[in-house]
Formats: structure tokens, C-alpha cells, sequence
């Protein structure tokens, strides 16, 4: 043996997150680690021969098309304005309430989360509209930028979830299971956060005080929702109903998804070739970013077997006979604290070869697991120092907004989704059931 | 060298548009695929071999252009926290270090092209396996002059903000 297992996956995992400090995009941070890694634990040329061998094959497979096709629904979805249709339908259905506007942030945010795979590009849009009504309202930070800023998140765990597809992917775990898995605890997080609400409203009525709204009549707001809310229930069908239903693979389904968006916008008289254009080059910029990290970190996973670290890690955490919830919480901290510096690509990358075979070895099931995984990444948005998900609301926060405003705006919301991890210990059921539904 | 940095650049964009027309491809095949499939009409089997080469094309085909338009996610808040005096030269040495690893990639995927001339494709037997690397081979060089150009030209790597709104 060349290394001790733990030198081995130190200098492997040091590489990668050394690398990534200096600032080295993270797919190539990944390359120059495993190119490295390939030289010493595969047998020097021939490894790196391997290595660049395996790039070619890395993304050529079937249940990746998954990712653009999520991607380019939720880029129709929000190009073509149907977006914008929905926030304004939920704004003019929604009575006079103290907290009205944090209310319909987490309701967008739902609806948002079943329609378009990003939370990144979810907390974007609703900071956007609705961050500077609720400034005009007086509403205090908390309640404007903490709904928010949670609510975007859920986009993870409700499907289409392009990471839940990732994260599918790299573990070779089912990927129709861990999206159907997700929406249970996505729709319970989504509770968590209106009951978080109310209990910050009842503390302190005026952190988000009412105001006259005009709001529509009574069969005004039917005709609304029947117009731009209920016909959404066609891309929920056609990306969970006909996995579901077994009739199309998650990768099929999402392409159904993209056609579904198309038609409502063209059912809508929202359709131009413009809004195609713009939404296909949103989506290739992210497929590739996501993909070439993929291609540049293929080796990874084999790099870290080959040096013996991957089994050295597994009889390490083995051997200390930890009580199986003692050995989850290990993994979950690890991921909330890696989380705070990596972005959520990387961290899957960088953990799954290691995570799963250990939860496989404990006894978890491997859908459960992921969905647990899910939600640290999700966490790991909104955790200091660098959540992402912080850093897209500083971006379109008002003025004057600090970083620990926003910080301090998403704890209670974090609250919640470690209140939805103990839900998901003491019933597995919540995340295990609809997957077991399927045909 | 500006006509050559020119054509490089129309070229980029050539292959970035080339790998946007597949996304709509992909989309189209599979949506009749299910259709005549669940018709049994004008059943087709090569959609998911097609699809799968797809990915890999559309990918490679758009790295280089994502590249020089700093699309590839970095940990650029971390930048902040050091000084520019620093920073600058320690980008140097990122670029440098990117510029060595791609090339290295497309010197050894070039004979694992030639090799595979003439090789099936076990998963697709009417494609051969070259064609799985003829888009590595084109998408590393064309990173490591893109690299190279950088260290030429000393533009920046970084978009220069904290954040990217566009990803997951």
C-alpha cells in the first residue's frame, strides 16, 4: 500500500478543497485533483490514461438529460412570465392579514418549487418582486427576507429537483424514487415555515403589519386560479403523475415537463421565439457548468477506491460500533460545515462516494439517506459564511440590507428544516411512502 | 494576434450555439419517442443512444464558451478576503495550473481517439467509440487556449461578483 487509507483520502479531499480556496473553479479543481490522484494510486500514465478515458463516458448517459430538461422548465417557466402571473393571482386572492405578503412568499415558493428545479433561481425571482412590496409595507426584515429566503429552498425537495437528479445519478440510487420521495417533506417543510409565521406574527403583530389591499371578488378569484394556478397542476402531472403512473421514465417525464410549460405559455399568449432563446442559453449555461463538473470529476470516486480510502473510511466508521443515528448525525454535521464553504455540486461529489456506502453498510435506505442528504444541502444554502442562497438575496435585497440581516432573517427557517430531519428519523415513512405507491 | 482572438471568439460561439440546438433535439426525440411508443406508431430505437451522445456533445461543445464567459462556478467569495496584491498573482498560478491540466487531457485523449477508430460502441453499436472522444479532444484544447489567452492577455478568470444568480 502507497498510503495509509487516511493520508490517502486526506490528500485527496485536502486537494480538492485546497484547490477550490485558491479560487480554482471547481470543475477544474476536481481535474487537476484527480489527474494528480490518478498519477499516484492508479499506476502512474496508465491511471491518467484511465482518467481521460472515462471523461468521454462520464455524462453520456440517459438519466442525465433529466438536468437540462428540468432546467429549461423552470427557465420557460419564469421567461415567459407565468411566473409573474402567479405571484399577482395569489396577491389578488389573498384577503387583508397581518403577514399577507409573507404568507404568499411561502405559497410561491411551493407552487414555484413543483414547476422549476432551481433555488437559486426561485428565492432570485421572489426577492425580486416581492421584497419591494413588502419594504413599502414596513414589513421588518424577518418577515420579508426570512420566508423568502426559506421558501426558495424547498425547490430541492420538491420535485423537479435537478439535484435530487444529480444526486441520484452520482449514488446510482433511483431517481423517479428520491423526486417522488421528496414531496411529502417538501410540502411539511412548507407547513413548518407558515406555522414559523404565525408564531413570529403572534409574537409581534406589527413586524409585518396589514394594509388595504384591493382585493379581487369573490368569483374574480375563482376565475383567477382556474386561470393561472389550477392549469399548473398539468406540469405536476406530467413530472410526477407519469412517473407515478409508470408510464414514462424520470428523464421522459421531464421532457413532458418542458412540453407542458410550452403549451401554457402558448395557451397563455406568452409564447416568442425570444423567451426560447433566453431560456435555452439560461439553460446551457447551467447544464454545462453542472456537466463539466461531472465530466471533470468522474475519476474522483475511483481515484478515492483505488487508494484504498473509500474501505479504509468504511471500517473506520464501522468499527466504533456507533448507534446508527449518532453515525447520521456525524454525516449530517459534515455536510452542514462543508456546505458552508463548498457549493452544493461539489459537496455531493465530494461526499457520495463516501456517505452511501457507509449508510448502505449501517442499513439505511438508500432513498431515505438521500433525501435526508437533500436537506443538509439545502441547510448548507442558507448557512454562513458562503450559502449561496445568502448571497442571491443580497443581491436583490434593498439598500442597506446587511449580510447578517439576512443571516439572522433565515435562522428560524433553518429551524424548521432540522424539525423536518427529526421528523424524517423517528418516520421514515414521510419520505418512503409515495415512492413505494409507484407502479 | 487580435484577428486570431477574434476568430476564436466567433468560433466559441459557433460551437455554443451548435450545443444550445441540441437541448430543443433532445427534447423533440424524446417526446416522440414516448408518444410512438405508447401509439406503437413510428417506433424509432435510437433515441436514447442519440440522446445520450447528446449530452456529452452539448457539453463539450459549450465549455469552452461558458469559459470565457466565467460561467464555471468558483469559490470567488473567497477572493474577497484576501488582498488584491495577492490575489492577483495567486490567479496567475490558478490559470496557469488549469492551462497545464486541460492540456494534459487533450494530449492523452487524442490517441485514445485514434485507438478507437473502428471500435463499436457497446451501448450504441451504430456509433463508434471515437466519437466519444473527438468532443473531449475539442473541448480541452480549446479550454487550454482559452487559458493561455488569459495568461496573455491578463484578463480575469472571475466574473468580479460574489454570487451567480443563474444555477441550482
Amino acid at each position: 500500500m502507497l498510503m495509509e487509507w487516511w493520508e490517502a483520502a486526506l490528500l485527496m479531499l485536502g486537494m480538492v478543497i485546497g484547490l477550490m480556496a485558491l479560487c480554482v473553479p471547481v470543475a477544474f479543481a476536481f481535474l487537476i485533483a484527480n489527474l494528480i490522484g490518478a498519477f499516484i494510486f492508479m499506476g502512474g500514465l496508465v491511471g491518467v490514461e484511465q482518467l481521460v478515458a472515462n471523461t468521454g463516458e462520464a455524462v453520456s448517459s440517459f438519466v442525465l438529460v433529466t438536468v437540462p430538461m428540468f432546467v429549461l422548465m423552470g427557465n420557460l417557466f419564469f421567461h415567459s412570465g407565468i411566473a409573474l402571473k402567479i405571484i399577482e393571482t395569489l396577491d389578488r386572492s389573498m384577503g387583508k392579514s397581518t403577514g399577507r405578503l409573507s404568507y404568499i412568499s411561502v405559497l410561491c415558493g411551493t407552487i414555484f418549487a413543483a414547476l422549476s428545479g432551481s433555488n437559486m433561481a426561485n428565492t432570485a425571482m421572489m426577492g425580486g418582486l416581492l421584497l419591494p412590496q413588502m419594504e413599502e409595507r414596513k414589513y421588518q426584515r424577518h418577515m420579508s427576507i426570512g420566508p423568502i429566503i426559506g421558501s426558495g429552498g424547498l425547490a430541492l425537495l420538491i420535485p423537479p429537483s435537478t439535484l435530487a437528479v444529480l444526486l441520484g445519478s452520482i449514488a446510482q440510487i433511483s431517481i423517479a424514487d428520491l423526486l417522488l420521495a421528496g414531496v411529502l417533506p417538501g410540502l411539511v417543510l412548507a407547513l413548518l415555515y407558515t406555522a414559523t409565521i404565525w408564531l413570529q406574527l403572534k409574537r409581534n403583530p406589527d413586524a409585518a403589519p396589514a394594509y388595504d389591499v384591493e382585493t379581487a371578488a369573490f368569483w374574480e378569484k375563482i376565475r383567477l386560479i382556474c386561470t393561472y394556478i389550477l392549469p399548473m397542476s398539468l406540469v405536476v402531472f406530467c413530472v410526477v403523475g407519469l412517473i407515478l403512473l409508470g408510464i414514462t421514465t424520470p428523464s421522459e417525464a421531464a421532457a413532458f415537463g418542458v412540453l407542458s410549460v410550452l403549451v401554457l405559455s402558448i395557451l397563455y399568449g406568452r409564447f416568442s421565439w425570444d423567451m426560447v432563446a433566453k431560456s435555452l442559453e439560461g439553460t446551457l449555461r447551467v447544464t454545462v457548468m453542472v456537466f463539466f463538473i461531472i465530466i471533470a470529476s468522474k475519476t474522483f470516486s475511483q481515484v478515492l477506491a483505488f487508494s484504498g480510502a473509500t474501505s479504509g473510511m468504511i471500517r473506520w466508521a464501522t468499527s466504533y460500533e456507533f448507534e446508527p443515528i449518532t453515525m447520521l448525525l456525524i454525516m449530517f454535521v459534515v455536510l452542514l460545515i462543508l456546505g458552508m464553504f463548498v457549493d452544493a455540486i461539489s459537496m455531493m461529489l465530494l461526499t457520495i462516494p463516501i456517505f452511501f456506502p457507509i449508510a448502505q453498510a449501517i442499513g439505511f435506505d438508500p432513498i431515505w439517506f438521500g433525501l435526508v442528504m437533500l436537506l443538509a444541502i439545502e441547510m448548507s444554502g442558507t448557512t454562513p459564511p458562503f450559502g449561496l442562497l445568502l448571497f442571491v438575496m443580497q443581491g436583490v435585497a434593498p439598500r442597506g440590507t446587511t449580510y447578517w440581516t439576512i443571516v439572522r432573517a433565515a435562522a428560524p427557517y433553518l429551524i424548521c428544516d432540522l424539525i423536518l430531519l427529526l421528523a424524517l428519523i423517528a418516520v421514515p415513512a414521510l419520505a418512503l411512502w409515495l415512492p413505494e405507491l409507484r407502479f | 494576434m487580435v484577428r486570431f482572438w477574434h476568430g476564436f471568439d466567433r468560433l466559441l460561439n459557433v460551437l455554443a450555439i451548435a450545443a444550445a440546438i441540441i437541448i430543443p433535439f433532445m427534447f423533440v426525440s424524446i417526446v416522440y419517442d414516448v408518444t410512438t411508443r405508447t401509439l406503437r406508431v413510428f417506433q424509432v430505437n435510437w433515441v436514447v443512444a442519440i440522446t445520450e451522445y447528446a449530452l456529452l456533445y452539448s457539453t463539450a461543445l459549450a465549455a469552452p464558451w461558458l469559459l470565457r464567459e466565467k460561467g464555471h462556478v468558483s469559490m470567488e467569495a473567497l477572493r474577497t478576503l484576501v488582498p488584491k496584491s495577492v490575489a492577483r498573482p495567486i490567479e496567475k498560478i490558478v490559470v496557469l495550473l488549469c492551462a497545464v491540466a486541460c492540456a494534459i487531457v487533450t494530449v492523452f485523449a487524442v490517441p485514445i481517439t485514434i485507438q478507437n477508430i473502428g471500435v463499436g460502441d457497446m451501448r450504441a453499436n451504430f456509433f463508434d467509440r471515437w466519437l466519444l472522444f473527438v468532443p473531449v479532444v475539442i473541448c480541452f484544447a480549446l479550454c487550454t487556449v482559452q487559458f493561455v489567452r488569459l495568461l496573455i492577455t491578463g484578463e480575469s478568470l472571475y466574473k468580479g461578483v460574489t454570487s451567480d444568480q443563474e444555477g441550482l
